[in-house]
């Protein structure tokens, strides 16, 4: 399963972006991001989830995974927009982002 | 949100139908009515407005004064929580809570004091605030109605964490809730220059907040944004540097601060809404100029020019060239044209490379189309006409 990860935005301004290939991760690693996108219904989303209010500095995400059967799928979020359960997944993903 | 009827901020009722209740409906209702127009970001006329009320003998709903309240979202995304202190509350001993009403406190001081602003639009609006939003969330914003702060890296062992709480520098307290007040006034596009602009303000009025709390001058100031934020695993002394763009981290794993501080500089990016947060650097060291060479308390002259100019002068496409005209006339018509504050303004934009030009007038109200329906039909009403 290959996924890409990106955000921008937010009061600082920083752009992180992760392509990950879960194959390469340590299996515990890989297994918690699987659990993670089904616990955040990830395929089941809508592809554009944004605030109806117009915010300043809010972070936007846009995470895309191509899992092996090879169907991708994207979700373009703002903060306050995203389900809750999708709360884990983005710090997880933001963590690898950072390299941690 | 879950605070009562939904405001809307701009003209969504139709001006027909809301004169109609106005006209038609109990008292109320009717308040109501009236109320949504003056809500409206489009509505610019506020003081008229306050001024009609008063000859009607109707109160604002606002009230007035300070009006504080900071809610806890208990590490979810919810909006706005639950509420933990309230205005004239005792402190709650949550670091976050307290933090973030004595900033709002310190922010609304300052815009009274400084400039005699009565809070977010000038009419007392009440300042909503919420902590410990989400999980390990690295940041701030503003949502068009309130103030929203993360508590940084709080999820990670301490040799891991990178970010403090976000309610730490009262400069990022400012920056949020000036970002409402420019909501209300200059209405500025949240895209490429008018975007900038949007954040040069925010982080301009921030930095004046902390500078007018500790009572420095513009030589004895950091001119930084967000001292205090990063933990000691980040090699900076903040986020954003107006003396000098470009220079407040360089970190093996934050990167190194992106922003310019000349036009000859200008980041042409996709991301973040076209760089607001990184083309910033150029007004706001524009803004650093101008009072360095004025010195003294940079909130007094430089600030009020650039108050001035966001509350009367700047619109909703104004770009850099546009906001260093009209940034240039306030100087002249506060004080005097020629004034040692007016050069001070005009080598502050040279210096990031951006000439002041008076040949062309740029328009200096907003555009007339929608504005002037939410407004005309306010005045229709408050004089008893139909439209």
């Amino acid at each position: 399963m290959k996924i890409e990860f990106e955000r921008t935005g937010g009061f600082m301004g920083l752009r992180i972006f992760a392509e990950i290939d879960t194959a390469d991760l340590p299996p515990e690693e890989a297994e918690a991001i699987d659990k993670l996108l089904a616990e955040a219904n990830f395929f089941a989303l809508p592809e554009e989830l944004t605030a109806s209010t117009p915010g300043m500095d809010y972070f936007h995400y846009r995470l895309t995974v191509i899992p092996e059967d090879g169907k991708a799928h994207t979700v373009r979020f703002t903060d306050s927009a995203a389900p809750l359960e999708m709360l884990p997944l983005v710090r997880r993903l933001t963590r690898l982002a950072r390299g941690q | 949100m879950h605070t009562g009827p939904h405001l809307p901020i701009q003209c969504i009722v139709p001006p027909h139908m809301l004169q109609n209740i106005a006209q038609n409906g109990t008292d109320e209702q009717r308040a109501w009515a009236l109320g949504t127009l003056t809500q409206s970001e489009q509505f610019r006329g506020q003081r008229l407005a306050t001024q009609q009320f008063a000859v009607m003998g109707l109160s604002m709903v606002t009230g007035g004064g300070l009006n504080r309240s900071v809610f806890n979202a208990r590490y979810t995304t919810e909006l706005p929580g639950s509420l933990a202190r309230g205005e004239g509350d005792p402190p709650t001993g949550d670091l976050a809570v307290d933090e973030a009403y004595d900033g709002a406190g310190t922010t609304y001081e300052f815009y009274r004091q400084a400039y005699g602003r009565d809070s977010i639009d000038g009419q007392g609006m009440a300042l909503l605030s919420t902590v410990h939003f989400g999980i390990g969330y690295d940041n701030a914003f503003w949502n068009g109605k309130q103030m929203v702060y993360g508590d940084g890296d709080e999820d990670l062992p301490e040799a891991m964490r990178l970010f403090n709480r976000f309610t730490a520098a009262v400069d990022i307290i400012a920056h949020e809730l000036t970002h409402g007040m420019t909501q209300y006034e200059s209405r500025l596009n949240y895209f490429e220059q008018p975007g900038a602009l949007n954040e040069s303000l925010s982080d301009v009025f921030g930095v004046l907040t902390k500078q007018y709390l500790l009572r420095q001058t513009a030589d004895q100031a950091d001119w930084i944004i967000g001292a205090g934020l990063f933990t000691a695993n980040v090699s900076g002394v903040g986020i954003r540097s107006l003396k000098a763009p470009g220079t407040a981290y360089d970190d093996p794993v934050l990167g190194k601060d992106p922003q310019p501080a000349h036009m000859n500089q200008y980041k042409n990016v996709s991301y973040d809404n076209g760089g607001v947060h990184i083309n910033s650097g150029i007004p706001n060291h524009a803004f650093y100029v101008t009072a360095r060479e004025l010195g003294g308390f940079a909130w007094e002259k430089a600030g009020y020019i650039w108050y001035i100019t966001q509350r009367d002068k700047l619109s909703a496409k104004s770009d850099f060239q546009a906001a260093a005209n009209l940034t240039y006339q306030v100087a002249a018509s506060l004080y005097g044209s020629g004034s040692l504050e007016q050069q001070a303004v005009r080598t502050g934009w040279q210096e990031v490379g951006i000439t002041v030009s008076t040949d062309t007038e740029p328009p200096t109200t907003p555009p007339t189309e929608e504005p002037v329906g939410c407004r005309q039909t306010l005045i229709n009403l408050l004089m008893g006409r139909r439209s």
